[in-house]
């Protein structure tokens, strides 16, 4: 089946998703959205065509999982599902199939296929911050959010609290994005970023920042004001608090999807006497707190399949947390990572299994062996090596 | 460090993807490196500096590039031959810095000057590769610590050391001078620059100046055979790499700084118009 998101009404809602459905939603809702359409169900050769119609060969499209399951107000299933980038009119099919076979045996299968913006920023919004349940928080970066979101990249975050914006701000040196080809060295500007194209291959394109703009934050004050308040209006649109992809490019701010916060967490009491373990601490190493909880267990690095297969309540030690390592391994009592921010789709799902996780150690993991006993402290953000 | 460009088969090499380094010629010095490759190993690659800090060259000449170091690397009286001019390569590097400091000091130092600094760092940078590769294979099969009594002193301890030896303005100016540049890999200058900042480490009474001036001598004499030897050669010639590479970038400041040049964006291209 096909349908333009324009002509998505509520009966449609069950069988093409709720990302889907909500985009839809944010699109007739005049907020700044990307048009597009839905193949859902069946897919025959007939409505291959008529989405061939809706696209052009200029152009590269997003073709992104609406699952049965997905996004869903308590469970979001942050990315279990495929999302394919920078795909060519030509290779929809091809795409399409490969999300479906990704998908496995999910009761409603569908794909939203949208235009892929050439972002020069991405990032998520939260309207409620899902750590301290105060404010809003944003996490962004420098061209495509994909990296951001499956933690391979750790963005510039900021807290919002009524007026005042606390900022946490990373040196960039790379910037991962899609668009047209250009040559190696051609200058460009990404918001207020200096950056230079490196390779451009088959639309995946990497720039590197211009050395004097590596430390600017990647939005400005004026920014996120805008982005503040075009959430709470997508917020109060869905009546609960919002978890919200957004790009930015020429200007103007697009809300790609936007789905439900699963998790605010709340500080849980420790079952374990913490004092006593800070106070026999071989190192304590500072980090990023992105879910909430303590627990204490054998470092198992991820390297080590074998081993985390045969142990039970490990913490597993990884550079970077890709959300089907959670789903594939069962046993995980704790996670640390190099990498990854707090609106990382393994950040959300940490919080939905209420796994102490605790992120941003960057070259500090190496400090961790595996075997070590570690105390992991999700609370304050700190992993203690005892 | 390398990446493929699709379009015309080249390999691409960005610094500025590499580095966190908040200066233009500290990534000329790299990039400008890898361009001069191609002639310290005698191999024809068709290569370019695409922009400050980036190089571009065809795949045959990146192969026939990797190829011809790893030749180095496996024949060990080509590799010997090779430490020799890396060698000649820092001293001859060091006493153009020397000459240039001189200069910079009294006035009398022009971009021709500057120039030859520039083409002395990027001789030196050429080997770098070689030197990295070449010093990993040789210490496969010798013990970590072995490998720790042969090499000589790091350019950290070197800089800590000689701070806590200052006990007179003299030793500040000497210090200030010939160490402490090595503590940033940034072109602007740090507190280890700064005469108010290192006065706190003179003692209240004031004793009369002790620090020499930098110097890290070849001495193989601990090597027990001529792996040892080659060894050790490989890995005084990355230490003082580092430190020459530091001072040189001091001395562009410096030189920046009398000739009111932008110390951070002024590269290599926009200096010497190459």
């Amino acid at each position: 089946m096909i349908k333009r998101l324009i002509d998505v009404n509520k009966l449609d809602k069950e069988y093409i998703g709720i990302k889907a459905y909500n985009s839809s939603i944010l699109l007739k809702s005049d907020i700044a959205t990307v048009d597009g359409f839905i193949l859902y169900g069946e897919i025959t050769q007939e409505e291959f065509k008529t989405a061939d119609e809706y696209m052009d060969c200029n152009i590269l499209y997003a073709v992104r999982s609406s699952m049965s399951g997905e996004d869903g107000s308590i469970i979001s299933n942050a990315g279990k599902y495929q999302t394919i980038l920078s795909v060519k009119k030509e290779n929809l099919q091809s795409a399409v199939f490969h999300v479906y076979r990704q998908s496995g045996e999910c009761k409603n299968k569908a794909v939203l296929i949208q235009p892929l913006v050439e972002a020069e920023v991405s990032g998520v919004i939260f309207t409620k911050n899902p750590i301290t349940g105060n404010g809003l928080l944003i996490n962004a970066v420098l061209g495509s959010g994909e990296n951001m979101v499956s933690g391979s990249e750790t963005p510039d975050e900021f807290e919002i609290v009524e007026s005042s914006i606390k900022s946490s701000i990373q040196i960039k040196n790379a910037i991962f994005t899609y668009g047209q080809e250009k040559e190696p060295g051609t200058e460009i500007k990404m918001n207020n970023c200096r950056a230079r194209y490196v390779i451009c291959n088959e639309g995946k394109l990497l720039l590197s920042v211009h050395l004097e703009d590596n430390k600017k934050p990647v939005l400005n004050h004026k920014q996120i004001f805008t982005l503040t308040k075009e959430a709470n209006k997508i917020k109060q649109l869905f009546c609960i608090d919002q978890d919200i992809e957004f790009t930015y490019a020429n200007d103007m701010f697009y809300f790609l999807q936007a789905r439900p916060i699963t998790t605010i967490t709340k500080p849980q009491s420790d079952r374990t006497n913490k004092l006593c373990y800070y106070a026999k601490a071989n190192q304590i190493i500072k980090g990023e707190r992105v879910s909430s909880g303590v627990f204490k267990g054998k470092a198992v690095n991820i390297k080590d399949q074998d081993k985390i297969d045969k142990l039970d309540n490990i913490v597993l030690v990884t550079d970077e947390l890709y959300p089907e390592m959670i789903y594939q391994i069962k046993n995980i009592g704790a996670i640390v990572t190099a990498k990854g921010g707090k609106l990382s789709h393994a950040a959300i799902v940490a919080r939905e299994k209420g796994i102490p996780c605790v992120t941003g150690l960057e070259d500090n993991i190496i400090r961790i062996k595996n075997g070590d006993t570690l105390l992991v402290d999700a609370n304050n953000g700190n992993v203690v090596l005892l | 460090m390398f990446l493929h460009y699709l379009n015309d088969n080249s390999m691409v090499c960005d610094f500025q993807l590499i580095y966190d380094t908040d200066s233009k010629p500290h990534l000329d010095f790299y990039a400008y490196g890898l361009a001069n490759e191609s002639k310290m190993l005698s191999v024809n690659a068709v290569g370019e500096i695409i922009s400050y800090g980036m190089y571009k060259v065809d795949m045959n000449g990146y192969i026939q590039i990797m190829d011809k170091i790893d030749l180095i690397c496996n024949d060990h009286a080509f590799l010997y031959d090779k430490i020799i001019e890396m060698k000649k390569s820092i001293d001859y590097l060091k006493n153009i810095n020397n000459l240039v400091e001189a200069l910079i000091m009294s006035d009398a130092c022009n971009i021709n000057e500057m120039r030859n600094c520039f083409e002395a760092m990027v001789n030196t940078m050429s080997y770098r590769r070689l030197a990295d590769k070449a010093g990993e294979m040789l210490s496969e099969n010798i013990d970590v610590e072995r490998i720790a009594k042969l090499g000589p002193p790091s350019y950290l301890l070197i800089l800590q050391e000689s701070k806590e030896r200052i006990r007179s303005n003299e030793d500040i100016s000497v210090f200030i001078k010939e160490y402490g540049y090595l503590n940033s890999f940034n072109i602007a200058p740090t507190a280890y620059e700064s005469y108010e900042y290192l006065k706190e480490s003179i003692d209240k009474e004031e004793k009369s100046g002790q620090l020499l001036s930098l110097n890290v001598d070849y001495d193989d004499s601990k090597c027990e055979n001529n792996i040892e030897k080659m060894l050790y050669g490989l890995m005084w010639f990355s230490e003082l790499r580092h430190i020459y590479q530091l001072r040189t970038l001091r001395n562009f400041r410096w030189f920046f700084e009398k000739t009111n040049m932008n110390i951070f964006n002024t590269g290599a291209k926009e200096l010497f118009h190459l």
